[in-house]
């Protein structure tokens, strides 16, 4: 089955560096989105339909948290699992995004196969 | 140190080999700048010889050096600073919430030290070398807090 | 040591031994059945370029691209590869003070990272020397630690690729 993915993030090198993981997990993708920010984010699936979202938090105007309220608040949207992918550790924050919603995440640094290994952990899904 | 030490063994793949000094002033190099708020705000700066940069934008997008543009090399050093500075606020500060601003290319002020609560460390990368410093602003008391005695 | 095996014929076993802070490096395709093994040595043959020409296996950046063109020349497919590593380990340097091993591993990360490879799994670092055994036809592999042996890999099942759940 091939999937199509959105990655929100404001760092252009960090989102070649996580579709680079993606495509090399073995995921087949028919669509890979990206988008700066959490308003940008917002546009495209106000155009497209995904099956993952991964995003950043510290982004400029509509942050991650904000955008998971967003997805949360939106009945066509509020089933897209999202992966947050972060600088922030902090214990009270990763509360808060799991409890707004975000089915994974992963604090950066993380290697390659973290990433891989995500969508298992966190969705039950086994990857060869 | 081992912050940086962490965010360049996951995803620059590359050992940091130890303290080092700084460069030179006349050495080319890049300047980050980012600011941080929250419980603990303050500023976090990066400087990092040029080819030292090159090297590892190369190995984060897994290309050769020689096809990286520079504009690819300025992308993965702003995302190299933005990850050492939360690295280093996650140790020092498990518990507090802190939200970084945007990092920026900033004019190079080598050997300008900041205020006297600077914590700064060089380390050599393989490369060259790269610096950073960290300032954590000191709150001052709210006029209506009541005073201990 | 410093050395590489390729196969592609059913029920041949590749092994290497005696990994130490050197790396086994095990890359199997399980649809084209083709498998590769090789131990090296010091991960930049930038020290020894001279050595590097008369045997690439023993150094990480030229022995790497070495296996993958063999397997590959074989019928494997660099996409369909799955990757094992063990070794690293700091054998005769307790106190890593040379970290030959976390070197190598290093090196293995940087050099698949940018070949397109991600890492299926890895049994690196500790104090342990290792010998690994990849079987062709079953892409199973065996890891032995001490007298120890435990299979890492078991024979490839039938379905492939990755699933990702849709949103509901």
């Amino acid at each position: 089955m091939a999937y199509r993915v959105l990655i929100a993030d404001d760092s252009p090198a960090m989102r070649s560096f996580v579709r680079r993981v993606i495509e090399l997990s073995g995921f087949e993708l028919s669509a890979c989105f990206e988008a700066g920010d959490g308003a940008e984010a917002l546009a495209v699936l106000n155009k497209e339909w995904v099956d993952a979202i991964l995003t950043d938090i510290n982004m400029p105007g509509v942050d991650g948290e904000e955008l998971l309220r967003r997805l949360a608040a939106d009945e066509s949207l509020r089933g897209i699992p999202a992966i947050v992918i972060s600088t922030d550790a902090t214990e009270n924050r990763i509360a808060r995004l799991l409890a707004l919603g975000a089915k994974g995440y992963i604090t950066k640094p993380f290697r390659p196969e973290t990433l891989r290994a995500e969508p298992e952990r966190t969705l039950g899904v086994p990857c060869d | 140190m081992s912050a940086v030490a962490e965010v360049l063994d996951c995803m620059f793949f590359r050992e940091v080999q130890g303290e080092a000094a700084e460069p030179p002033p006349e050495a080319e190099t890049v300047a980050v700048q980012l600011s941080f708020d929250g419980d603990a705000p303050g500023h976090f700066q990066m400087r990092i010889v040029r080819p030292a940069a090159n090297a590892i934008a190369a190995d984060f997008l897994g290309e050769d050096p020689e096809s990286l543009s520079a504009r690819q090399s300025t992308e993965v050093t702003l995302e190299l600073a933005n990850m050492i500075c939360g690295a280093v606020l996650s140790r020092i500060e498990s518990r507090a919430a802190f939200r970084l601003g945007s990092p920026q290319i900033v004019a190079d002020d080598a050997g300008k030290r900041g205020s006297a609560e600077e914590t700064r460390c060089t380390v050599e990368t393989g490369e060259g070398a790269l610096t950073v410093a960290i300032q954590m602003e000191k709150r001052t008391c709210q006029p209506n807090e009541k005073s201990a005695s | 040591m410093a050395d590489c095996k390729v196969g592609s014929v059913a029920g041949q076993v590749l092994a290497t031994y005696a990994l130490g802070s050197c790396i086994g490096l095990s890359v199997y395709d399980p649809k084209a059945a083709v498998g590769g093994l090789l131990h090296y040595m010091l991960p930049d043959s930038g020290i020894d370029p001279a050595r590097s020409r008369v045997n690439p296996y023993m150094f990480a950046d030229t022995g790497i691209p070495k296996l993958l063109e063999q397997v590959c020349g074989q019928g494997a497919s660099r996409r369909r590869l799955v990757a094992h590593a063990a070794g690293g380990a700091s054998i005769m340097d307790p106190k890593a003070i040379f970290d030959i091993g976390k070197r190598n591993y290093l090196a293995l990360r940087k050099i698949l990272w940018k070949a397109g490879i991600l890492l299926a799994g890895e049994a690196v670092g500790g104090g342990d020397s290792r010998t690994v055994r990849l079987e062709i036809g079953s892409g199973r592999l065996w890891l032995q630690i001490g007298c120890g042996q435990k299979e890492l890999v078991p024979s490839f099942p039938q379905k492939g690729g990755c699933t990702w759940p849709t949103g509901s």
